[in-house]
């Protein structure tokens, strides 16, 4: 059985000895299933660091530190960089990505990346709780949970925001990169930053794609804020074209204006760093991709008029492997796919430069024929791809239509994306909820009430009861201090004793003072009203705690740990985003 | 046009065909080879410096694809062009992975000379490259390297897309 690896990114020895300690408890070390790994960021050369660490590490559950140490802040422009090419390339895009913080403050200066490359963020305080989250996400494992106090059928309507991005922005619209699916002809609700008064609440959908254009989410969608016309009444809200036109011709050089846009394709993301340089200087849009799937999700999202492929003769990954992930390898049989959807599409010739090829252009081009076709029988090379790049625009004249891109570390490309949501359960690490909505699992969503804070769609440990077409799902509560946490006790020992009629919460220390535990309390005798947050939570049997959330037949909340060796308890798990199918 | 001082390999298992392109191209190239199958012309390779290879893809006993593998497996990148007929693409395609000069419909000729003078072409200057004939002279343009050669080769190509 191969083993499985967890890495630890960063310089704290004493992070790195709990999570140790923590996996030699759970015994998942000493079956020798698991290796952690610790790489520090001082032994990494960043200026000359490709991609290849985590290649040869190959880990299945990456814990990175954020914590503003010397160290990490010089390295710091270098490992978001190397994020995002994770998040990119398809063989490394679903290890999950965890984050600890030194503060919340930190936390929320790198918020951008919580939900675009980081499936999850904590505070560094008592890490067990990351632990055990970490290695529930990463290995679908048996995790024993501690109980926590339950605050079941609250059954609250609230607004849960979903952290998406602009990648394109213009005064006439704007294109945003999600998980939530919506319609071409619908409407979605978002809050967009983009300056004080760009107060829209709502945009029309204008037309949708299955894939994230710069960040790991799965769609995008063009969205179209509607404007008050000669005739309409004006207020507050009201938001005024020109003041929009103002706004982006005053920061138009802030954006990667582009006058076209290049798909890149190459297995190889070691000269990742090369790429990014190229984006920066480019007139081109430079999407960068390891492979294409068999939808062809990326040439869709943009069409882009020139198609950079890096010939792969023998991948170095199985076939086994790109059919599971449903993409196609970049050899000759790829190119044949890409070529014969080209040749389908209606309007569409892009010219396609052909790195590391076998043959010449004119047998390529007569092969398959296709006469937009460019060979190059050298190995890849940034430098011409950029000069070829100059060369089309020469060639076709440039255009002063540009398209403006956010980049990556403006923070006003980070927006929500409002849904309403049905609260069923809370305790101060779970929540439970319904929607009609589709969420892919593994999604991270916002909430604001009691605290701030982010939650991560999970695979539920108990069973969550479906009806009437709703969705039901559970998410764990991440992103909190030791002070949101008693904040969290305080609002489910609130709605335990005395049920809300809104989902909010307005501090009173002594309205939500946890009662004392007798101390005989045990099992059955503990009066219900002493199952608060904030009392002891172990021990306690599950006829109290446990069960379904409406009520009904009581299940266990926590799975015991099985102590045979031979079963396969953790489940490697590529954190896919996938949607959780509603049962009617 | 120059006669070039090279060796021309013409590889296919009809006669005719071998004597009608051998006639098209002795203006062209000083030195002309036959074989009737891809043995035999592996046989005539090792033994003489051949600069361009002319082969059928369907014959007996060895086919064009897999005397391209045998020469590739020699290390050796000297031009191959194949003739096509129809419904061998999906041995062109196989033939492309073993590094293709160019393909040549049957029963038309038309380009052929033109195609294999520049394959021919090609061959020697892979040979000049490699300096195997220290008596002939590589042509000198000392205002630019190779690289950058390549790259002007590679921005003409782009100006000759018609790009919209």
């Amino acid at each position: 059985m191969s083993k499985k690896i967890v890495l630890f990114l960063g310089d704290d020895d004493v992070f790195f000895d709990e999570l140790n300690i923590y996996c030699k408890n759970i015994g998942i070390i000493e079956h020798n299933e698991f290796l952690v790994k610790n790489i520090s960021f001082k032994d990494i050369n960043w200026e000359n660091e490709t991609f290849n660490f985590t290649f040869d590490v190959l880990p299945h559950l990456i814990i990175m530190d954020f914590s503003r140490t010397p160290i990490f802040e010089s390295a710091k422009a270098h490992l978001i960089e190397l994020l995002y090419a994770l998040k990119k390339h398809h063989f490394t895009k679903n290890i999950p990505l965890f984050g600890i913080f030194g503060s919340k403050e930190e936390l929320l200066e790198e918020k951008y990346l919580i939900g675009t490359v980081l499936v999850y963020a904590q505070v560094k305080n008592d890490n067990r709780t990351m632990f055990r989250d970490s290695i529930y996400i990463a290995f679908d494992g048996r995790i024993p949970f501690p109980q926590y106090a339950l605050a079941r059928g609250i059954n609250l309507f609230y607004d849960i925001k979903i952290p998406s991005i602009v990648s394109v922005v213009g005064v006439d619209s704007l294109r945003i990169e999600t998980d939530v699916e919506l319609h071409p002809e619908g409407k979605v609700r978002a809050k967009i930053p983009l300056f004080t008064d760009y107060a829209f609440e709502e945009f029309n959908v204008k037309d949708f794609n299955y894939f994230g254009l710069m960040d790991n989410f799965l769609f995008n969608a063009t969205i179209v804020p509607k404007y008050p016309g000669p005739w309409d009444d004006i207020d507050e809200k009201s938001v005024q074209k020109s003041t929009v036109e103002t706004w982006y011709s005053l920061n138009y050089d802030e954006f990667w204006n582009k006058a076209d846009t290049c798909l890149l394709l190459n297995e190889d993301f070691s000269n990742y760093k090369d790429v990014f340089k190229l984006q920066e200087k480019s007139e081109f849009f430079i999407q960068y991709a390891s492979y294409l799937d068999v939808q062809f999700s990326a040439i869709r999202a943009t069409f882009p008029r020139v198609i950079v492929y890096n010939f792969v003769e023998f991948s170095k990954y199985s076939q086994k492997d790109f059919k599971d992930l449903k993409i196609t390898p970049n050899d000759l049989d790829g190119l044949a796919k890409l070529i014969n959807f080209v040749k389908i599409t209606d309007e569409y010739k892009p010219v396609i430069i052909l790195f590391n090829s076998p043959s010449n252009t004119e047998s390529v081009q007569k092969v398959f024929e296709y006469s937009h076709l460019m060979c190059i029988q050298k190995p890849f090379c940034i430098n011409l791809v950029s000069q070829l790049l100059q060369s089309f625009l020469k060639c076709k004249g440039s255009s002063e239509d540009k398209t403006s891109y956010m980049r990556p570390n403006d923070t006003r490309r980070c927006v929500d994306v409002i849904n309403e949501i049905f609260i069923t359960s809370l305790t101060e690490h779970e929540i439970t909820f319904k929607t009609r909505i589709e969420y892919p699992l593994y999604s991270v969503m916002k909430i604001d009430v009691p605290v701030n804070a982010y939650i991560t769609l999970v695979p539920p440990f108990k069973e969550l009861s479906v009806e009437g077409g709703q969705n039901h799902y559970m998410g764990f509560i991440h992103s909190v201090t030791e002070e949101d946490l008693q904040i969290l006790r305080q609002f489910v020992n609130r709605i335990i004793y005395k049920p809300i009629e809104k989902f909010e919460f307005n501090v009173n220390v002594n309205e939500n003072k946890p009662l004392p535990v007798p101390e005989n309390a045990t099992g059955s005798n503990v009066p219900e009203k002493s199952s608060l947050a904030g009392s002891t939570t172990t021990g306690i049997s599950d006829q109290m705690f446990g069960g379904d959330v409406d009520g009904s037949k009581k299940e266990g909340m926590v799975k015991k740990q099985e102590s045979n060796k031979d079963d396969e308890r953790f489940h490697v798990n590529r954190i896919k985003k996938k949607f959780k199918k509603s049962k009617l | 046009m120059t006669k070039r001082n090279a060796t021309l390999l013409i590889v296919d298992d009809e006669i005719d065909i071998t004597k009608i392109v051998s006639k098209l191209m002795e203006m062209d190239v000083t030195t002309i080879l036959t074989a009737t199958n891809g043995k035999d012309a592996l046989e005539i390779f090792d033994k003489n410096q051949v600069d361009c290879i002319l082969s059928d893809i369907n014959m007996p006993i060895m086919n064009g694809i897999e005397f391209v593998k045998e020469i590739r497996k020699r290390n050796l990148n000297v031009p191959f062009i194949f003739y096509t007929g129809y419904g061998t693409k999906r041995l062109m395609v196989e033939a492309l992975k073993y590094g293709a000069f160019d393909f040549i419909n049957k029963p038309e000729l038309d380009n052929l000379v033109e195609i294999v003078c520049r394959g021919v072409d090609t061959g020697l200057a892979i040979r000049h490259e490699k300096g195997s004939n220290i008596n002939d002279k590589v042509p000198e343009d000392s205002s630019k390297s190779q690289a950058d050669k390549d790259v002007d080769k590679y921005i003409e190509m782009m100006k000759k897309f018609k790009l919209e």
